[in-house]
């Protein structure tokens, strides 16, 4: 269809025009939201900077984390060695993904750019999105802290299990149905691998351990300040919507087999807390809300937030962040209210 | 696709996506659909097994219930002890007797005070049919039943009474060779008092090193014990456990043993708040000016009463109305509180024929007056009284010192609307003294000092004992020998 000039310029002044419309909406409701809480402005500045130094505080040596083995995987790590590791079964390899955070430690501030070097390496896409969501609670330090807070209970196999299900359930469907470069962002999966087989990487020396590790800490450095970035824009959300989303309204509307389902998914996402403590906070909910509610927070939480679903920006591209967050909501969705009126615990 | 002017490409990715999305809401839909099979469920739910004569029977739900909905479905029984171990095969016949009581409610955990103390030996059942509602209208899908055996009360008390150092010993009135010792400090207990539902016991132990005395919590489930106070120079003694258990007040004498020229101040009651964590300590009178001791609780814990030595008098405070009252004794004795916290029994000091004696006065706090139980004038020589669990009679200590004289007190059951005194204990070998009721009212545990041989003969060698009454059967049980300040543990 030829469009006009004149078309294309009101088209883009109605653009204009409906993103205004929505940031203005967003500006009234926080407003609305500031005026809510009652407080003065200077209480609420002051709570909003301790929340998000609390947040960023708790994420940045994860993610710095995260960066150095992101270095070390790009220096050390060659495509040979992740073809040689993961199968080529596309289910098979899913299950590889969701099980690949105990090979790499790291939450889920860490696991975006270790995932997105992942990518460069060559790790097919759909195992790297299981690897995604999964590594924030399939890894030893989370094992450790949920049995810490729970014992060996319904709750940490659950946990694990819901995770695996989720994680591989989504993977599968990118498996099915998407091809890396209308998945990823350019700099994710170039030069393209990504399990596509479109192109082949050019076959690439092992670095020397020196060197290698040089070039790891300058790439550990450049990226810690690439997905800082989106770090720090996540927390500034994730520090204004707790600020201004009273925590005691969400709690009171924490009732019911669904209601309290989304309730801790919504609390899970405003919250952002990171999965290595998280099992501390979701123990305070243990009587008050439903087991199911308690094991979605516990699986969704880590998947998406608002942090790191501003992370997933800068690996994929803006409507699979929105699959990312919406598979894994509705699954968790499911397994939680499924659970709550199916399973007496 | 097309949306007005504007087309919308779906690539098959997508499609897969809103594809996979639109059966999980499906399936979300579904599980609605096929609705509730659990339903509210019990988390937790006590006592099981066995129970205590003041145990409260409490259930945890899933969820905040709706709650005349669930008093509406709850019912406490005794039944047969054949019936509580098959709770399930309930007959008709089983059932002895409803169980009346109060509900409270803490979040979605209920607990069922019981109107009186459960009877020991006796068993219970706790049924809850289905029906009862969440607060999201999610109800309780099938009924709940379990019970439970109520254990006879044991007997605390300090041993050994001619040695030390002293340690607190508990034993079964029903099997005494199981009597042992529950504490073992090396610098001695001094006093101790026992947990309402019988499940602790916090008692005052002598720091040998620095001459002060600390409370301390023994937990009897697992014999833990945690230090309540830290009276760096002070003596803080008589934990007096209020009867909700979450308060313990205590008698505290600083020792200003840092100030020059000054003494040991007097007896202040203090508290100790053990909802809190750690446990925290606070005067219980903000007027520091109020001195006093011998603290007791009434039943709901809402008055308490002190012997104010300022006033020289029995202080009575309502903390429900801040109130206080002062009832003028000479005799220095906070005498015995009623259950209900309205009336006092206290002795009263009198000389007749150059000799001391007392006699007992009952003190109506609601119609504000003071009335003789036993008269200045009559041949009595009235101590101690208790207060039946039900506020309807009185056990006393009383010496006639006419030709039915004894050397020590006796124990009489005395009506306390008329005075009048039936003896209950009368052995004149034996001093009776420091008595109180078992929760359930059926029994008595006494101190008793043999204080003559079987012969007539004055003994000088003699150590207290202890000895349960039970009011029922007439039986007199020997518990321990020299051992002093029994406590009923429920």
């Amino acid at each position: 269809m030829q469009k006009t000039a004149g078309e294309q310029t009101a088209r883009r002044a109605l653009g204009s025009l409906g993103w205004s419309a929505i940031g203005l909406g967003v500006a009234g409701g926080l407003l609305a939201a500031l005026i809510g809480t009652g407080d003065d402005l200077g209480t609420i500045i002051g709570i909003f900077s301790t929340r998000f130094l609390g947040i960023f505080i708790e994420a940045a040596p994860f993610l710095l984390l995260g960066t150095l083995v992101s270095g070390v995987i790009d220096s050390f790590l060659t495509p040979e060695d992740i073809a040689r590791v993961v199968p080529r079964n596309p289910v098979l390899a899913t299950i590889v993904g969701a099980f690949m955070g105990f090979a790499f430690p790291v939450c889920e501030c860490g696991v975006v750019p270790v995932v997105r070097r992942l990518f460069n390496k060559g790790l097919p896409m759909w195992v790297g999105v299981t690897f995604l969501l999964a590594a924030p609670v399939m890894n030893p330090v989370v094992l450790v802290s949920t049995f810490v807070a729970f014992g060996a209970t319904p709750m940490l196999y659950g946990r694990y299990l819901l995770t695996a299900v989720v994680a591989v359930g989504v993977g599968l469907v990118f498996a099915l149905g998407a091809k890396p470069q209308e998945v990823l962002r350019a700099q994710s999966w170039m030069p393209v691998m990504g399990g596509s087989g479109q192109i082949s990487l050019p076959a690439a020396p092992r670095k020397p351990l020196r060197a290698g590790l040089m070039d790891a800490l300058r790439q550990a450095g450049d990226e810690f300040f690439e997905m800082g970035r989106y770090l720090v824009i996540g927390a500034t959300l994730a520090a204004a919507m707790q600020t201004l989303v009273s925590q005691e309204v969400l709690l009171a509307l924490g009732r019911g087999p669904v209601v309290s389902v989304l309730v801790m998914q919504a609390l899970a996402f405003v919250l952002s807390v990171c999965s290595t403590v998280d099992a501390f906070l979701a123990l305070a909910f243990v009587g008050t809300f439903t087991t199911g509610s308690i094991l979605t927070f516990l699986t969704f939480g880590p998947m998406v937030d608002i942090k790191s679903a501003l992370m997933f920006m800068g690996v994929f591209k803006r409507r699979v962040v929105v699959y990312l967050i919406l598979l894994p909501l509705l699954m968790t969705l499911l397994a939680g209210v499924w659970l709550n009126l199916n399973v007496a615990f | 696709m097309e949306l007005g002017t504007r087309t919308i490409f779906l690539s098959p990715f997508d499609r897969l996506v809103l594809v996979v999305a639109l059966l999980l809401v499906g399936a979300v839909g579904l599980t609605l659909v096929l609705g509730d099979r659990v339903g509210v469920t019990l988390q937790r739910a006590a006592p099981l097994g066995q129970a205590r004569s003041t145990s409260r029977i409490i259930m945890q739900f899933s969820e905040t219930m709706n709650r005349d909905s669930v008093a509406e479905r709850l019912y406490v029984t005794q039944v047969k002890p054949e019936a509580a171990a098959n709770p399930d095969a309930l007959r008709p016949d089983d059932v002895l007797a409803q169980i009346s009581g109060q509900i409270t409610w803490s979040g979605a955990t209920l607990t069922f005070t019981p109107a009186a103390a459960l009877m020991p030996g006796a068993a219970y059942l706790v049924q809850l049919e289905a029906g009862a509602a969440g607060e999201t209208g999610r109800q309780v899908l099938s009924e709940y039943r379990f019970s439970f055996m109520v254990r006879s009360p044991r007997v605390a008390y300090l041993a050994p009474a001619s040695g030390a150092p002293l340690n607190i010993w508990l034993a079964d009135p029903a099997d005494l060779s199981g009597a042992r010792q529950i504490t073992f400090s090396p610098s001695g207990v001094f006093d101790f008092g026992v947990s309402p539902d019988g499940s602790a016991v916090a008692y005052s132990e002598r720091n040998s090193s620095t001459g002060t005395s600390d409370i301390k919590l023994l937990n009897l489930e697992t014999g833990a014990v945690q230090q309540l106070t830290n009276c760096q120079d002070a003596d803080c003694t008589t934990p007096v456990w209020r009867p909700d258990g979450r308060v313990i007040g205590y008698e505290r004498v600083e020792l200003n043993s840092d100030l020059e020229n000054v003494g040991v101040s007097p007896t202040r009651i203090w508290l100790i708040d053990l909802s809190t964590t750690p446990a925290t300590t606070r005067p219980l009178f903000d007027d520091s000016q109020i001195l006093g001791y011998g603290l007791q609780w009434s039943r709901d814990g809402s008055r308490a009463t002190v012997f104010d030595i300022n006033s020289q008098g029995i202080l009575l405070h309502d903390f429900n109305t801040g109130l206080t009252a002062i009832i003028p004794s000479r005799y220095g004795s906070t005498g015995a509180l009623s259950p209900d916290g309205t009336k006092i029994v206290f002795p009263e000091v009198t000389l007749a024929a150059g000799q001391a004696r007392s006699y007992l006065q009952l003190a109506d706090v609601t119609a504000q007056t003071v009335e003789p139980l036993s008269y200045p004038d009559d041949a009595v020589d009235d101590d101690a009284a208790a207060w039946s669990p039900d506020g309807q009679k009185l056990v006393i200590a009383r010496r006639y010192t006419d030709d039915r004289f004894t050397p020590g007190r006796q124990l009489f059951l005395m009506n306390p609307a008329d005075g009048s005194a039936e003896p209950l204990v009368v052995d004149e070998r034996y001093a009776n003294g420091f008595f109180s009721f078992d929760p359930t009212g059926q029994q008595i545990a006494i101190q008793r000092f043999p204080q003559l041989m079987p012969d007539g003969q004055l003994n000088n060698t003699g150590t207290p004992e202890i000895w349960t009454y039970n009011l029922s059967t007439g039986a007199l049980t020997q518990v321990a020998v020299d051992a002093f300040y029994p406590r009923w543990v429920p």
